[in-house]
């Protein structure tokens, strides 16, 4: 498990536009800089953020990049990602 | 804080999110402490106190949006209702890290609001706004007035 492998694909995408547009366009090549695992790698090309939360991402990271490769916030795009996170126990562990 | 920049302003951080995150009481005693400081300051000075804190609510995470369904629970109810009584006791009691992230992870912003009362130490607030909302989380508001917080050092009591 490296959370912060994770942790920190999220948090250098939602900051960084040059950075995002990378994992945007090419994706694979974008991930190749970070240690993740088989599932996490999986994870952050397909969008899971169901299973990244799950395996304990930090939400607040985990939303941030998604408003940014939503391209900015919106309230159904909102809704859709509590509905996500709703279908899962949830863990609600941020400790780091 | 004001755009004129007129105002010398001291920032002061505080960690509420991120574990691991102290006791309540400490952030009462750091309250207490930042009190002590503004009334030992050798200069005659008028300072204001500025906080943020904030109830039940969830960033990021599946508690977001339950402010529309529930505008508020029962921690907040509780807590109003020590608030109100100005039971900082039980406010402490009532503001552990599980309890409170138990509400919604952003919860712990509360202790914004435990450190307000150290800074008060002990006295009540002269006004108080709370607000549940399907429309934004909780709101809720406190203010202590110069003459409120200072009521205690003029009847020669402890502050």
């Amino acid at each position: 498990m490296s959370r912060y492998a994770v942790n920190k694909v999220l948090w250098t995408v939602a900051r960084d536009d040059a950075q995002a547009a990378i994992y945007m366009e090419t994706p694979e090549t974008f991930l190749a800089g970070f240690s993740l695992n088989e599932e996490e790698h999986r994870q952050l090309l397909e969008r899971d953020f169901a299973a990244m939360f799950a395996a304990g991402a930090h939400p607040f990271m985990l939303f941030t990049f998604r408003i940014k490769i939503s391209g900015g916030f919106s309230f159904p795009m909102m809704m859709e990602h509590v509905k996500a996170l709703s279908a899962i126990d949830p863990p609600l562990d941020i400790s780091t | 804080m004001r755009p004129e920049a007129d105002i010398p302003v001291v920032p002061i951080f505080l960690n509420f999110l991120a574990p691991p995150v102290p006791p309540a009481r400490r952030y009462l005693k750091v309250g207490s402490i930042v009190r002590q400081i503004i009334e030992e300051w050798p200069e005659d000075l008028r300072v204001a106190v500025v906080c943020t804190g904030h109830m039940t609510n969830g960033v990021g995470g599946p508690y977001m949006l339950r402010h529309t369904q529930r505008p508020e629970s029962e921690w907040d109810k509780t807590i109003n209702d020590a608030i109100l009584r100005n039971d900082v006791d039980k406010l402490v009691a009532h503001s552990s890290w599980e309890e409170m992230y138990a509400q919604g992870n952003n919860t712990p912003g509360f202790l914004g609001f435990i450190f307000a009362y150290g800074v008060a130490s002990g006295a009540a607030y002269s006004w108080h706004d709370y607000v549940p909302s399907t429309h934004q989380p909780l709101m809720i508001l406190l203010e202590w007035t110069e003459d409120q917080l200072n009521a205690n050092l003029r009847k020669g009591g402890q502050s």
